[in-house]
């Protein structure tokens, strides 16, 4: 027999390693196991930009203003504020066109009854065709939620991409020091805050094996909703039980380390880019709260 | 009900930080909340809502298992992780799944009636949305304003409709009502909402049947008491002159130990010494009392009966103390990068050598690599590496080479010896004799083992008799069954679509599988793309028995995926009989690893019978070696992970497969369980015509588990051999 090289352990983690964090979502079609693979959760795509040199902290930041600025002044100035500052990150970060996630595709069908609703709906502003007035206000309002739902979707990708997952928990950890002097259990969130992220590749795994074994089993005849109804709850049952067994496995780990949590301090410098940011950031909140009349 | 089972309510432990099992199910069930979401946004569009609703029951049962503290913990951090995930659009589901979860499970753990369980939730998750809502519509009239001009929308396209139906004074009732609940909507909205909470607070009512079911199955993490109460002193009274772990020399004397309300000890009267820098083995089969040894060594419980004596405390976990390495390599590395796995839980003052650390053990400048792209002997060698990080002067083995083939758990073992060498006490436990050759002394409680309760170490033939009672109705032949005629099958076995008489192993004809340039790429087009397969070539026969192998990567798993058509090759066809594999779901069944995954219904009989008759069910079970009379009425849950992987292929056999794809079937088995489950494997291939893959990275039983070996490195075939098959 032909020597054979060193080798590992576990077999459904092989697929974890690169191909990552898929999840099958459309598991009620027959024919689309594709999908697999196409979504992902949380992944760093590695690069040298000034955004991805800052300090984690300050995107977070970033992140939560923009946020927060688009949710309490909800105007097409403010979105136009937000578009500048999202676009110039992505153009900043200079990310490979193929991040792009893949849009279920009940997203379009989705967008395409509230197009036809809103047109419906009229309103302000008129525009008349020959005989047929179409009222555009509906439609208005329609875009601008949506482009309020995509640039804060779009932020948040652009942060999970240009930070190392890592990162992300000790620079909560060290935003945190306001709650801390409150006395808050920070550094108990912020552990916990970590060990999730951590888990869940391990978890998506688990779901994505899960769907398989569905799949697998999928009886050809059909099935009442009763059926259904029971399959659901076997399923909840069976990822909770999962869930609940990794997690014992893990306290056992973590008795192991001594029980507590602490996270590698992080030293990460707060450089000017970051202070820019910051400025920018400020600036940009403060606009949209001026224009919003 | 019971004065025992009202006390289980209450949580084990109700004072200071988070203890590591409700840290752990704070992080893992708040990840479980979050990923229901996720799959709720890409599942089409009836079934997301039912995804995102699920939500709620992780916290539910977190909420009712554990304090207070561990539930806001966990709500926290899984809206934090939601919206780094997907924004505000994920982390308000999973907030008010979160707050939702939380209140059904504390009014089930206080055993509050539904009406007073309601009214909570009303109170903690109802009026808090409404105040929000009310604060961001009264800080921001833009806000307001849009989202009445979409009230105004909706209900204008309502009032077109009912006045074309002729419904005019609904409609004028109907506009009055909106435009005055928009004039006051300070109040109405607010009201709204908490009318919406009160009505899903109802409809969580239903829940607590679920919590009960959990409450019985789950057993809540093994805390002994006595263990719990001196941490409870020594965190309350002595901090200030902690105790200086000496966990060695130990000695154990004629100790025993039962778990709480269990018929029989767990272990049973074990002595023995350990001195610094000794090297002890224990070797036993599963279910023995090994892990109960480990505990007790590591001082996490305290013997029933029999004395325990060391210097000092066992200090698990401290500088200077115990450090223990456990059998699941993914499940014990808790940091996301290398470099963190290895500080994890020590105190800041400490500044270990990481590079050095890592170099002793043999993973030389895997700094900042992350840990979710590393291989299962790697993670066990980091295990170690953080283990050794605190100085340990007792290291304990709990199997940790259970799960890594042959060179890996050399490497293991050598390691183990050489610690020992620098005067480090060792215990390894393992069921492998082999590898306790390298030990100073081996303890063997083999002669304590309970028997599984499966009949899997029944004589050869029997197992297979496919009739209700097993009987040994056929003569075993003893050699190798490619050319020769096998005995016919039996009436009503599982022969597939192989007729009685015809070989098992057949070259005429078509063949069964045919792989032809087959391809995969997980992640086509994205930065993360990865081959994991090229240019594959492969043909099976009817009734073969393949073993298929290759190094970690090497993309082996990503073929069973495709050989069980629960994947399409990104280039390449994959055909059974003509037809591609993905469109003929049934006709090739496949074994997870973690067999729990695939076992839809809570007991076993219910399991294997799903889609067939309980006659072909028993039948299946008597095939694979299941007693269906003893086993049957058996929680899945309760079953170890070999015999699970059992109940997994009956319930694979009862849609009669023409190929059983298994992947990784022996991790974790003892020698016992893996020769039965080969012998198994081969009865069926003989007796019913199936072919068999085998996915495995541990070749020890090879050759009884088919004809050809096929090496996969790389993502392509790079050597193919046959096996010599039986002596």
């Amino acid at each position: 027999m032909s020597p054979i090289r060193p080798v590992v352990g576990d077999g459904a983690e092989e697929l974890s390693v690169h191909g990552g964090l898929g999840v099958d979502g459309r598991q009620g079609r027959r024919s689309s196991p594709r999908a697999m693979s196409d979504f992902h959760v949380l992944r760093y795509v590695p690069g040298s930009s000034a955004v991805h040199r800052m300090w984690a902290g300050t995107k977070l930041v970033w992140f939560a203003l923009v946020s927060i600025g688009l949710l309490l002044w909800p105007t097409w100035r403010a979105v136009g504020v937000g578009g500048v500052m999202v676009l110039g990150g992505f153009l900043v970060a200079r990310l490979p066109r193929g991040v792009a996630p893949r849009l279920p595709r009940w997203i379009w069908l989705l967008l395409l009854v509230g197009f036809a609703i809103a047109v419906g709906a009229g309103g302000k502003p008129y525009v008349h065709l020959g005989r047929v007035r179409i009222g555009f206000g509906g439609l208005d309002q329609f875009a601008l939620f949506w482009m309020i739902a995509i640039e804060v979707l779009a932020l948040a990708l652009l942060v999970s991409w240009t930070t190392p997952l890592a990162d992300l928990a000790p620079a909560l950890g060290r935003l945190g020091w306001p709650l801390r002097k409150l006395r808050l259990p920070v550094d108990e969130v912020v552990g916990a805050i970590a060990l999730s992220i951590r888990c869940l590749p391990l978890l998506l795994e688990e779901g994505r094996v899960l769907s398989a074994a569905r799949r697998a089993r999928r009886s050809s005849a059909k099935t009442s909703a009763k059926e259904m109804a029971q399959g659901l709850e076997d399923l909840i049952w069976a990822a909770l039980s999962n869930a609940l067994r990794r997690a014992r496995e893990i306290a056992e780990a973590i008795e192991a380390r001594g029980g507590v949590p602490t996270i590698a301090p992080e030293t990460h410098p707060f450089a000017l880019r970051d202070g820019v940011l910051v400025a920018l950031t400020l600036a940009g909140m403060t606009a949209m709260a001026l224009l919003r009349a | 009900m019971t004065a025992a089972a009202a006390a289980d309510r209450r949580p084990p432990v109700r004072h200071g930080p988070l203890r590591p099992s409700e840290l752990a199910e704070a992080a893992v069930l708040g990840d479980l909340a979050l990923v229901m979401e996720v799959i709720g946004w890409f599942a089409p569009i009836g079934v997301a809502g039912i995804f995102q609703a699920l939500a709620v029951i992780p916290f539910a049962v977190l909420a009712a298992r554990h304090r207070l503290r561990a539930a806001l913990v966990s709500a926290v951090a899984a809206s934090t992780v939601a919206s780094l995930v997907g924004g505000i659009g994920i982390m308000v589901p999973v907030a008010i799944a979160s707050g939702l979860g939380l209140s059904v499970g504390i009014a089930f753990r206080r055993r509050w009636s539904p009406l007073v369980g309601v009214g909570f939730t009303v109170l903690v998750v109802g009026v808090p949305l409404a105040a929000l809502t009310d604060a961001l519509d009264a800080a921001s009239a833009g806000y307001r304003k849009l989202s009445f001009d979409q009230i105004r929308i909706l209900w204008n396209i309502v009032a077109d409709l009912l006045k074309g139906i002729g419904l005019n004074s609904l409609e004028r009732r109907g506009t009055y009502l909106l435009n005055w609940a928009i004039a006051h909507w300070w109040a109405s909205l607010p009201l709204g909402e908490i009318v919406i909470i009160a009505l899903v607070a109802v409809g969580c009512i239903r829940l607590r049947v679920f919590l009960v079911e959990v409450r019985r199955h789950v057993p809540m993490p093994v805390a002994d008491e006595a263990v719990e109460r001196r941490r409870h002193r020594a965190a309350g009274g002595a901090t200030a002159h902690p105790e200086v772990p000496q966990p060695v020399p130990v000695h154990l004397e004629h100790v025993s130990y039962r778990y709480p309300r269990a018929a029989r000890d767990a272990l049973s009267d074990v002595s023995l010494t350990l001195q610094p820098g000794n090297f002890l083995a224990v070797v036993g089969p599963n279910g023995c009392g090994k892990s109960t040894l480990v505990r007790v060594l590591a001082g996490r419980l305290e013997p029933r009966s029999g004395r325990v004596e060391r210097p000092g405390p066992a200090g698990l976990g401290l500088v200077g103390g115990t450090a223990i390495v456990f059998q699941r390599p993914e499940s014990q590395v808790l940091g996301v990068r290398v470099r963190d796995d290895i500080v994890w839980g020590l105190p800041h003052r400490e500044r270990p050598d990481i590079a050095g650390l890592l170099q002793r053990v043999g993973l030389e400048g895997f700094e900042e690599r992350e840990t979710s792209t590393m291989s299962g002997g790697e993670l066990q060698r980091l295990a170690i590496a953080s283990a050794l990080a605190r100085s340990p002067r007792l290291l304990v083995s709990d199997e940790a080479t259970a799960m890594v083939d042959r060179p890996g758990r050399e490497g293991v073992v050598s390691l183990l010896r050489a610690l020992a060498s620098s005067g480090i006490a060792i215990v390894h436990v393992t069921h492998r004799l082999e590898e306790a050759a390298l030990a100073d002394e081996v303890l063997d409680m083999s002669g304590a083992a309970h028997a599984e309760s499966s009949v899997a170490a029944a004589p050869i033939g029997s197992g297979l008799a496919l009739s209700p009672k097993p009987t040994p109705r056929f003569r075993v032949i003893p050699s190798k069954t490619t050319g020769e005629t096998p005995p016919p099958a039996p009436p009503g076995s599982f022969a597939s679509s192989a007729s009685p008489g015809r070989p098992a192993t057949s070259r005429r004809g078509e063949p069964l599988v045919t792989m032809e340039g087959v391809g995969y790429v997980y992640a086509q087009g994205s930065p993360w793309a990865h081959r994991a397969l090229q240019g594959v070539d492969l043909v099976l026969w009817r009734g073969e028995g393949v073993v298929l192998t290759g190094p970690n990567g090497s993309g082996k798993s990503t073929l069973a995926w495709l050989l069980a058509g629960l994947t399409l090759p990104t280039e390449g066809t994959a055909l059974l009989e003509g037809e591609p594999i993905a469109s003929q779901p049934g006709r090739v069944g496949i074994s997870f690893q973690h067999a729990r995954l695939q076992l839809l219904r809570p007991t076993v009989m219910s399991d294997v019978k799903l889609g067939a008759d309980e006659d072909r069910a028993r039948r299946a079970m008597l095939a694979v070696g299941l007693d269906p009379d003893t086993m049957g009425p058996r929680r899945v849950d309760d079953l170890s992970g070999g015999e699970q992987r059992r109940v997994a292929l009956a319930g694979m056999l009862v849609r009669r497969p023409d190929l059983i794809v298994l992947d990784e079937p022996y991790a974790g088995l003892d020698d016992e369980a893996r020769t039965s489950l080969a012998r198994t494997l081969e009865q069926l291939r003989r007796l019913s015509g199936v072919a068999v893959v085998v996915v495995t990275h541990d070749l020890d039983n090879a050759e009884v588990l088919g004809e050809r070996l096929i090496h996969l490195d790389d993502g392509r075939i790079t050597a193919e051999e046959a096996l010599p098959g039986r002596a």
